[in-house]
């Protein structure tokens, strides 16, 4: 299938954002803002302990400090709701899985596990009394990396699995081991990326309030309103029309706020028993709990004499933590995927191996596993330049699945279309890739470390995975009310970036309004289709995508309409202004023709019937879930991609890194509204250098997490970034509706690739490279003193 | 969210201070700007039921005083930054107070006493009030007293200073002939890892002060090229670590971060 018809209009590409002024001056309002009348504030008590027998949990002093309305541990909860009902689950994989307490009830798995909680008139209230609950454990040994998980005399988290590992997921194709025979040369190398996770501004939060009629109102800062609600509704055994799930404006999702957390039914639960709203909102100290991105990779790749890849091989082990309920260990699954990236590599053998520790649970964190891929893929190319002698630029263009291939099928995802080739071209052009190489050069001479880094991010989005809670396919309605104002309720959410500006710029496009005329309204489980929400940069693609199919409906019905009334041949009306124009003519206001089938369809049958409100889903086809004859599957729809190039300097005497130059050209196919876009990248560039340098959160051998503020988990500032040069180019998905790919997460994988690049580039010199993450000043000294500096 | 019910202090004079923090000891603390003590109480790390604010007692001035730059217990980095007197007699603080981390909200409420009082091994006021020789002047049951910053610091986050005593002062000697400041982090958004104060005195002389590589300041007299790393390599036995780096890291930069403070040294804008 192609792309239909363009719009009578191309939709302006820098509309500002809707209600952008009420988020900017502070007066949005978020989750925290929500008082309801009588609302009592929960806290969770939990675990100081990583592995351990939960022996008592002793809550008489908290029951009778002030304020404090409820307070109960994971026996008393267990009366009322059974298991968490997961999102992701793994074992709709055929991967190993178990229940998962909402409050640990005997076995404690992590620090930060929730045993207890408390619920008060104020949140102060509740936080004393939960420090006077008293909890006794009998300790017991700890796993505390994936590597020592799997040994065999490793402690087991769940014994009845027998293993740490959740499972060995395979992303092979070809003949690895004949080419590996074959090569001339083959090189091996092992990189681990360091725990960290997203960290939105706005942490999560839930308000649960319950009515007289026994309906459930749900406020929550999630990135899943309906998912949470179909959740909660098995849990409580109540129909999902008995729930209502409102997700607020939201400070910043990232994948940390994908549904399937205990504190979403906490607060359910207690409101219930309380008779009062209850709130609970998620400390900085506890969004820190939930982690992400650990990762250890062992890789060789196999290559000939002008730097082609023959074959490669990668096992990654992911450190998931604890086995969470919501989407956090298909990270690793994503890692394995996006092998071999944007390279043509027919053979290939990567292991993906999520495996449990004595650490808490990850969930999403931007980049889903792909930053993961990117980052070794990219190493991997440079290594083969070095080896060769050769420039990483060529290796690449060497490699790179050429334009004239696509659609382009690897064994694991139908690549859409793109020009890598050209994308990297235009940032060594943008960014000056023969001048940053000059003051390389002349740096060396002062003795000064500088290294340029190149790295070409393949962005895999819009997943769909059949069996889970979480679909790739959306639905949207487009409604007309008489006064000719146009509502979109669409089952996709805002994580804060501006969809909802996006999708109606693409509805007022093929309607011919302005966008002030079109409202769009997202998130609450009562008014908008049952949708998945936000994640995999997917807003535009499906939620615009329906909403553009829904409008094209009502478009049809309009221009016959319109027709009628102008005298007109329905396939010479323009949508344009505001108006509905056979060819130059002056023809109709759209407010009229909706104002006309509104008062006198039926009676003028040429009106046709009145319904002016329409409804579809979508889903890109560019989906295969049954294996093909050749075994290729494809769960990824589109695929943007990034070029990013970087100079660095690297402080021999201390190992810190400063980022001079920065250049980034970006393919998310057609671009709906570029202010978005720009922003989105630039973000996702930040985290990325964030990520690459400093963001960490480590753990003591015996599983104490030692971040617990933002002074021990470094984020970038920005003084610590460079002007970043951006740049688009623009090869629409021949797959989806409006041409669009995605734009969110892409940019993540390239910076976290290009820094390593651009380290290690600098670093060259010195005979060493650095393959720990993050490249903190630390970490960078200690390969520095390796080279005996 | 602090956990405590609070009850705020506004004595009108030092006299009244000190009393109330005999009272109450450990539950009490003086109130600068807040910036250290208020996210301690929110996260549950320090648990106290008396806030004692000196608004009253003014302590918000700096004057030159013979010879001496005195700087009250309240006075904030902004102020220290905007001084003429700080500017021209004590530059290396100048330098100090503009390189804190936090932008403006910070550095308007937040004070140079508060950040010696709290101790903290990884923070830049430590190494530099020994640096310029400061003298802290304290306010007890029995009266003041005053010592010099090298004998207030005691070990990490502890201070001479006992509960029932608050810092009122703090005076700096302003004779030196040049300065240098090297501060090492991570990032913008880190804690100093290690700093050095170099002073140039008449005749020449430096003397290096090191901070955040070990519990306490580290002061060396008569450095040179050769006595420096030995010098170093005494004095950080126990080096410091924290959540962002080990003290072998911090050993093995420190000389660095000396030798760019030494190179750093320029004359006084007199």
């Amino acid at each position: 299938m192609t792309s239909q018809a363009a719009p009578d209009a191309s939709p302006p590409r820098r509309v500002r954002r809707k209600q952008g002024d009420l988020v900017l001056t502070g007066r949005g309002g978020y989750l925290d803002d929500i008082e309801l009348p009588g609302t009592l504030h929960a806290t969770v008590v939990r675990s100081t302990e990583a592995s351990a027998d939960l022996l008592e949990v002793d809550l008489e002093a908290a029951r009778r400090a002030p304020g404090v309305r409820w307070a109960m541990d994971g026996h008393e909860l267990a009366e009322h709701v059974p298991a968490l009902v997961p999102l992701v689950d793994p074992s709709r994989f055929g991967l190993r899985s178990s229940p998962t307490p909402v409050l640990a009830v005997d076995r404690i798995r992590y620090e930060g596990e929730p045993i207890a909680v408390v619920v008060a008139d104020t949140l102060a209230q509740a936080e004393a009394a939960a420090d006077t609950v008293q909890v006794t454990y009998s300790r017991r040994p700890a796993v505390l990396d994936a590597e020592t998980a799997l040994a065999d005399d490793a402690a087991l988290l769940f014994p009845e699995w027998k293993t740490n590992a959740i499972g060995e997921i395979p992303f092979s194709d070809g003949d690895p081991d004949a080419r590996y025979a074959q090569a001339p040369h083959v090189l091996e190398g092992e990189m681990s990326i360091q725990r960290y996770n997203a960290a939105p501004l706005e942490t999560r939060g839930y308000l649960a309030s319950w009515g007289a009629d026994e309906r459930l109102t749900l406020y929550a800062s999630t990135q899943n309103p309906h998912p949470l609600r179909t959740q909660l509704a098995e849990m409580f055994k109540l129909p999902p029309t008995q729930i209502h799930v409102i997700a607020t404006r939201m400070g910043g999702g990232f994948g940390h706020k994908f549904a399937g957390f205990p504190e979403e039914v906490l607060v359910c639960v207690l409101s219930r028993l309380v008779g009062a709203p209850v709130k609970w909102i998620e400390t900085r100290a506890e969004s820190m709990l939930v982690g992400g991105r650990e990762y250890l990779h062992r890789f060789s790749v196999a290559f000939d004499d002008q730097g082609r890849i023959l074959a490669l091989r990668d096992r990654i082990l992911g450190d998931i933590g604890a086995l969470g309920t919501s989407a956090g260990w298909g990270m690793v699954y994503v890692a394995g995927m996006t092998f071999p990236g944007p390279y043509l590599v027919a053979d290939y053998d990567v292991q993906a191996v999520p495996v449990v520790t004595n650490k808490p649970p990850w969930n999403g964190a931007i980049g889903y596993g792909k930053e993961s891929a990117s980052l070794v893929l990219e190493r991997m190319v440079d290594m083969i330049a070095h080896a060769l002698g050769i420039d990483p630029v060529d290796v690449r263009l060497t490699n790179f699945i050429p334009a004239d291939a696509f659609p382009y099928f690897t064994k694991s995802k139908r690549l859409d279309s793109g020009d890598y080739a050209a994308a990297l071209r235009a940032v060594l052009e943008l960014g000056d890739y023969t001048g940053l190489r000059h003051r390389q050069a002349i740096a060396q001479d002062d003795d000064a470390l500088l290294g340029v880094g190149v790295a070409l991010e393949l962005c895999p989005e819009g997943s769909d995975s059949p069996g889970v809670l979480l679909r790739g396919y959306d639905t949207s309605t487009v409604r007309i009310d008489p006064m000719g104002s146009v509502a979109v309720l669409t089952g996709v959410t805002s994580p804060g970036t501006g969809n909802e500006t996006g999708i109606a710029q693409v509805v007022a496009a093929e309607l011919g309004l302005d966008v002030e005329q079109v409202s769009v309204w997202q998130g609450d489980t009562d008014i908008s289709p049952y949708g998945y929400g936000n994640f995999s940069s997917r807003g535009m693609n499906v939620g615009g995508g329906a909403a553009v199919l829904a409008a094209r409906e009502l478009k049809t019905k309009l221009r016959a309409a319109a027709a009628g009334m102008l005298q007109a041949d329905p396939e010479s009306l323009v949508f344009h202004g505001g108006r509905i124009r056979p060819g130059d003519g002056d023809g109709i206001a759209f407010a009229d023709v909706v104002r006309a089938i509104y008062d006198y369809s039926i009676a003028l049958p040429a009106l046709g019937d009145p319904q002016l409100e329409a409804t579809r889903t979508y889903h890109p086809p560019n989906l295969l879930h049954i294996p093909d004859e050749a075994g290729r599957t494809s769960s990824y729809p589109t695929f943007p991609y990034s070029a990013h190039l970087a100079l660095v300097e690297v402080d021999r005497d201390t190992g810190v890194v400063r980022v001079l130059e920065y250049s980034c050209v970006h393919d998310c196919g057609v671009i709906i509204n570029q202010n978005f876009v720009d922003g989105q990248l630039l973000g996702s560039i930040a985290l990325g250098i964030g990520g690459a340098l400093w963001e960490a959160l480590p753990y003591t051998p015996d599983g104490h997490l030692t971040a617990r503020t933002f002074k021990h988990q470094l984020l970038p500032r920005a003084p610590d970034l460079p002007p970043i040069r951006l740049g688009h180019q623009v090869t629409p998905s021949p797959f989806t509706v409006l041409g669009t790919k995605g734009a969110g997460e892409s940019g993540v994988a390239g910076a976290i690739a290009v820094m390593s690049c651009a380290v290690n580039d600098a670093l060259k010199p010195l005979g060493i490279h650095a393959h720990t993450m993050p490249l903190s000043p630390p970490n960078v000294l200690r390969a520095l003193q390796e080279a005996g500096r | 969210m602090i956990r405590t019910p609070l009850r705020f202090h506004t004595p009108a004079d030092a006299e009244e201070a000190v009393g109330l923090l005999a009272e109450h000891r450990e539950r009490a603390s003086v109130i600068g700007g807040g910036t250290v003590i208020v996210p301690l109480m929110s996260r549950g790390e320090r648990a106290i039921d008396h806030i004692v604010d000196l608004t009253k007692l003014r302590l918000d001035r700096i004057e030159l005083i013979d010879d001496r730059v005195v700087l009250g217990a309240r006075v904030t980095y902004r102020q220290i930054i905007d001084s003429a007197i700080c500017r021209r007699h004590v530059p290396l603080l100048l330098d100090m107070a503009a390189g804190i981390t936090g932008g403006a909200q910070l550095r308007n409420q937040a004070t140079l006493a508060g950040s010696a009082c709290h101790a903290n091994p990884a923070s830049d006021a430590p190494a530099v009030l020994v640096a310029l020789d400061a003298r802290m002047r304290l306010e007890g049951p029995a009266g003041e007293r005053e010592l010099a910053a090298d004998d207030f610091f005691l070990d990490a986050f502890t201070s001479t200073l006992s509960t029932d005593e608050l810092l009122t002062s703090i005076s700096l000697s302003c004779g030196s002939e040049g300065f240098g400041y090297h501060k090492l982090k991570h990032c913008t958004g880190s804690w100093p890892i290690v700093t050095a104060a170099a002073v140039r005195h008449d005749g020449g002389r430096c003397t290096v002060t090191i901070g955040g590589a070990r519990a306490t300041p580290l002061h060396l007299v008569e450095v040179g090229d050769r006595s420096l790393d030995d010098a170093v390599a005494a004095g950080l036995a126990q080096p410091w670590s924290d959540e962002l780096a080990s003290g072998e890291y911090r050993r093995a930069v420190v000389g660095a971060v000396v030798r760019r403070a030494l190179a750093a040294i320029r004359q006084p804008l007199r």
